[in-house]
């Protein structure tokens, strides 16, 4: 007797829900994808019990027939692709016709629909794969798709679901970015009957930030100057020097408003960031490329969130590009954390934020105000107040005093020393500085370490790292990958002192070494160089790949805290630290100066409503 | 145990004992000196499992037998002593009784019981050299010896007993120093050792300019007898590299130089260099060397020395402390520079005994 059989339709929409359908967040993507497909303007998400008793998700898109209503519950049924061709350049976010049987077949699954304009519409109840019940609908045009009691009949995934709270914050994620990436459309989510998001359609991709993300996180970003690099546009915001998140939660990336997880674009976050970020940290960014529909390949994973693209390396240049020129012309001093100031975070409160109508950029307020509090008690002041906006990006209203009329901070301009007054040192650390907008706070270390890193940097990139020769060359034997790797960077190690060729296969024969660092062990160095070439990009200089080094060499010789210096060497200081190109953090990534704003300071003494 | 001994030759033994002991250990009899009380005197010892040093010195002993004290402590006690005369006697718990005149001590010991067993040697292989040209040829290599614990068989000297001869070598895999003495053994007795870098210089702190030294080399350790001192090692395990397919065996160039005020030259001109990375660079040009340095932010220097030199011109650049090392720890007055081109190995010789390669550094422009 033949062992072998082919699977019922039930039982193989099952073993595919195992990919599709892994957990309630999975539903929600899968289902809100496909209102978003449909032409939805307000999508709204119901989950009780962290999607495990229910997930509801009601749009009104363009609907279903009861031809197609019927159809769409058969496996690889689909109305978004046709031919081969379709695949190849996709330009809707599902395709693969596996979800809508995925889900039916592990819930009590109901789908109504009714296309605009239908008289009646048609609603389906399945069972555990089962049809339960066809019968007319009469609902509003749209459609409602319900997933009750998930994984009833497969209780072996029911027993890996986990706690609900758990399961709840991958729902809000899901739901989280696909808001973010869709702001035309309205968003509402809600748990057990209570409103947690309620996001009113807008074009402002910022707008619909602030609602997720909270403004105070919102006001922190930055906008990308776009880059277009053969058909890659790269535009979105991201998060200014020293913003950074212990996970890659915060780091969204939308390709072609299709939230994708990929390595290369991770890579390349991190080499545009550079020094601005802080070791082990993930930027905070929502980042949107753009590209043909047939130069990326999304049909790799059921879930969709892997991404190949056919071209990484342009890719790769865009938003290292975008995220490097958006840093380097950056001139906002980070604000400080104020822990206590910040109300708790809670669901209520982001609902409430996103009731205003658009709201102002937080950074505008900050500077009316700043500018407000400077001409009512500029006559008490000993000092004559230099307004020059630090954002100098925002155009300076026109009611300046006359100072700032006489020095027109230039656009997009880093502030000058000339614009703080160095008011003392705290805990022989700390310079607390008196800008314009408010209470500015410089790390004398962190500050130094800057500065000398680059001086000696552009000093090796420009007169050479001097290599000494070995007497003994060492052999380094790599993986093969790696091996391919350093083969196509000899160039730029030779430039950084290291001399190496290959020799046999996956060896390299080493016979110069970097003078400038007590390099003890060759092969540490090089592993640890190899990440670093992996983000190469042309943009790079050969340096970088030093610069840890660098970094190690001048922590040595900066300044310390307890360093006791006098207030010529801290202007001295501040000045070289404000012509670096990354004045914001230090080489290691941490911040350098902080800044808190008269707005903050209002707020805590009570003169202002928070 | 009872004795009476003088301050001075106290404090002298416990002097050469201690540099052994470990300030750091998890094993507290390692900071402690092992002192034995006999007919024959005071047996001082340390170890830290690796080196150990023991030696004798003359006391009145009243009462044999041993312990252990923290060695530090004890020698900064016995330092600071007002009287010459010194009376020690430790109980059977340990503790030390030190008087001194009006000064009195109690220390707290370790039983001698749970000191380290000193290493012995049967049908060890023997050597007699006199202990000046040892300290010698130590001198000569030890400074090129690697601190890179990656490649620990550079981290010590080679010692290759060969054809009546005895090399040592020593490198970094920048520069390679070697200095040959011609030693009498029987072939039996060839051996090719590595001598650990801490006990290089424990063996260059004992060595004097007077008498022998009886080195026992036995598999895995050497034992150094200089009479009233013994200090024992393990040896660095492993095979050194083939250090004479580095000595380049053709050379184009060779000139003469004058050690003492080559090293002055070198000294001035690289006070401009910032850090140890900087080279400096060595053009040889008829009848003159110029030796220049310069640091950018900083300035540059050069200075000149008249030199009978006709070959061609060559401009090659060093890590001066590389180049200094040598030329400071050499007793000759002239040195020997050969070369081939600016890339290529230099090699300096001092006599027929002496031979230092040394590795030009690539500078960018």
């Amino acid at each position: 007797m033949s062992r072998i059989r082919i699977l019922s339709d039930a039982l193989a929409s099952q073993v595919a829900a195992g990919e599709v359908v892994e957990r309630p967040a999975a539903v929600v993507r899968e289902l809100v994808e496909n209102s978003l497909d449909s032409g939805a303007r307000h999508i709204e998400v119901h989950v009780q019990r962290g999607g495990a008793a229910l997930i509801r998700v009601t749009d009104d898109g363009c609907g279903m027939d009861r031809e197609d209503a019927m159809l769409c519950m058969e496996r690889h049924a689909t109305s978004k692709i046709r031919t081969k061709e379709d695949l190849a350049a996709i330009h809707t976010l599902g395709f693969r016709g596996e979800a809508i049987p995925s889900i039916a077949s592990v819930s009590r699954f109901r789908l109504a629909t009714r296309e605009a304009g239908a008289l009646s519409g048609t609603e389906i109840e399945i069972h555990g794969g089962k049809m339960h019940a066809v019968r007319d609908y009469g609902g509003a045009p749209g459609t409602v798709v319900e997933a009750r009691a998930l994984f009833y009949n497969v209780p072996a995934r029911r027993k890996f679901l986990r706690s609900e709270p758990t399961e709840l914050a991958h729902v809000e994620q899901q739901f989280r970015v696909h808001a973010i990436a869709n702001p035309h459309a309205a968003f509402t989510l809600l748990r057990d009957g209570e409103v947690l998001f309620q996001l009113p359609a807008t074009e402002d991709v910022r707008t619909r930030i602030e609602g997720m993300a909270g403004r105070e996180l919102a006001s922190r970003l930055l906008p990308i100057t776009p880059v277009e690099l053969n058909g890659v546009t790269v535009r979105g915001y991201i998060g200014g020097a020293g913003l950074s998140r212990p996970t890659r939660q915060m780091q969204l990336v939308f390709l072609n408003s299709r939230p994708v997880d990929s390595p290369t674009v991770s890579y390349a976050l991190r080499e545009g960031y550079h020094t601005a970020l802080m070791k082990g940290q993930h930027p905070v960014t929502f980042l949107f490329i753009e590209m043909p529909a047939e130069d990326f390949d999304i049909n790799v994973h059921p879930a969709k969130k892997e991404v190949r693209f056919r071209d990484a390396g342009t890719v790769r240049e865009a938003v290292v590009r975008a995220v490097g020129s958006t840093l380097a012309t950056t001139t906002t001093i980070p604000t400080g954390h104020i822990p206590f100031m910040r109300r708790p975070a809670s669901p209520e409160t982001l609902q409430l934020n996103t009731a205003q109508t658009p709201a102002l950029f937080p950074e505008r307020e900050q500077i009316v105000t700043a500018q407000h509090v400077a001409a009512s008690s500029s006559s008490a002041h000993f000092m004559p107040r230099a307004v020059t906006p630090i954002t100098a990006s925002q155009p300076a209203p026109a009611s300046q005093p006359i100072a700032a009329a006489i020095h027109p901070a230039p656009a997009n301009a880093v502030p000058n020393a000339a614009d703080f007054r160095i008011l003392g040192v705290i805990g022989k650390l700390y310079v607390l500085m008196e800008s314009s907008e408010g209470l500015v706070l410089m790390d004398q270390h962190a500050a130094h370490e800057r500065v000398l890193f680059e001086q000696l940097r552009r000093a090796m990139e420009h007169e050479g790292v001097p290599a000494q020769r070995l007497l003994l060359p060492i052999l380094l034997e790599v993986p093969p990958q790696e091996f391919d790797v350093i083969h196509r960077h000899l160039d730029t190690l030779h430039k950084l002192g290291i001399e190496a060729e290959p020799f046999g296969s996956n060896t390299f024969k080493i016979d110069a070494l970097p003078s400038f660092i007590k390099c003890d062990d060759p092969q540490n160095l090089l592993r640890a160089m190899l990440d670093e070439l992996a983000s190469f990009s042309s943009r790079t200089s050969s340096v970088r790949l030093g610069e840890d080094m660098i970094a190690t060499t001048v922590c040595r010789h900066a300044v310390k805290a307890n360093d006791i210096l006098r207030i010529p060497e801290l202007q001295k200081l501040l000045a070289d630290l404000l012509i670096c190109e990354m004045p914001w953090c230090c080489p290691h990534g941490r911040p350098t100066l902080i800044q808190i704003s008269y707005a903050e300071l209002e707020k805590k003494f009570g003169r202002r409503a928070p | 145990m009872k004795f009476n001994i003088n301050k001075e030759a106290f404090l002298a033994g416990l002097q050469q004992v201690q540099h052994v002991v470990t300030t750091r250990t998890t094993l507290p009899i390692l900071s402690n000196v092992l002192i034995r009380a006999s007919k024959k005197g005071l047996l001082l010892a340390t170890t830290d499992l690796d080196v150990s040093v023991s030696g004798t010195v003359e006391a009145d002993v009243k009462e044999p037998g041993g312990t252990t004290l923290p060695a530090r402590r004890l020698f900064s006690i016995i330092r600071e002593l007002p009287d010459e005369e010194i009376e020690v006697s430790v109980d059977d718990k340990n503790v030390a009784s030190i008087r001194c005149g009006p000064s009195h001590f109690k220390i707290m010991g370790i039983s001698d019981e749970e000191f380290p067993q000193l290493p012995t040697f049967v049908d060890a292989k023997e050597f007699k050299i006199e202990q000046r040209v040892l300290k010698e040829c130590l001198r000569k290599t030890s400074y090129a010896i690697s601190t890179d614990e990656m490649r620990f068989v550079l981290n010590g000297i080679l010692c290759s007993f060969k054809n009546n001869t005895l090399t040592m070598v020593a490198t970094d895999g920048r520069r390679l120093a070697m200095a040959d003495q011609e030693l009498e053994f029987p072939q039996s007795n060839e051996v090719d050792i590595i001598i650990p870098t801490k006990a290089v210089n424990e063996i260059q702190r004992l060595l004097g300019d007077e008498g022998e030294v009886i080195l026992k080399i036995s598999p895995g350790q050497i034992g150094l007898d200089l009479g009233n001192y013994v200090l024992t090692s393990k040896l660095v395990e492993g095979n050194y590299p083939n250090y004479r397919q580095v000595i380049p065996s053709d050379t184009k160039e060779r000139v003469t130089l004058e050690r003492e005020p080559l090293l002055r030259t070198l000294n001035r001109v690289s006070l401009l260099l910032v850090d140890k990375s900087n080279s400096i660079k060595l053009r040889f040009m008829r009848d003159k060397l110029r030796v220049e340095a310069n640091a950018p932010n900083v300035g540059e220097a050069h200075e000149e020395m008249p030199l009978a030199y006709k070959g061609a011109e060559i401009t090659i650049a060093f890590n001066p402390e590389f180049l200094m090392a040598p030329l400071r720890n050499l007793p000759a007055d002239e040195v020997h520079l050969h070369l081939i081109d600016d890339i290529s190995p230099g090699i300096l010789r001092s006599g027929a005994n002496f031979l230092y390669v040394l590795m030009p550094m690539r500078v960018n422009s």
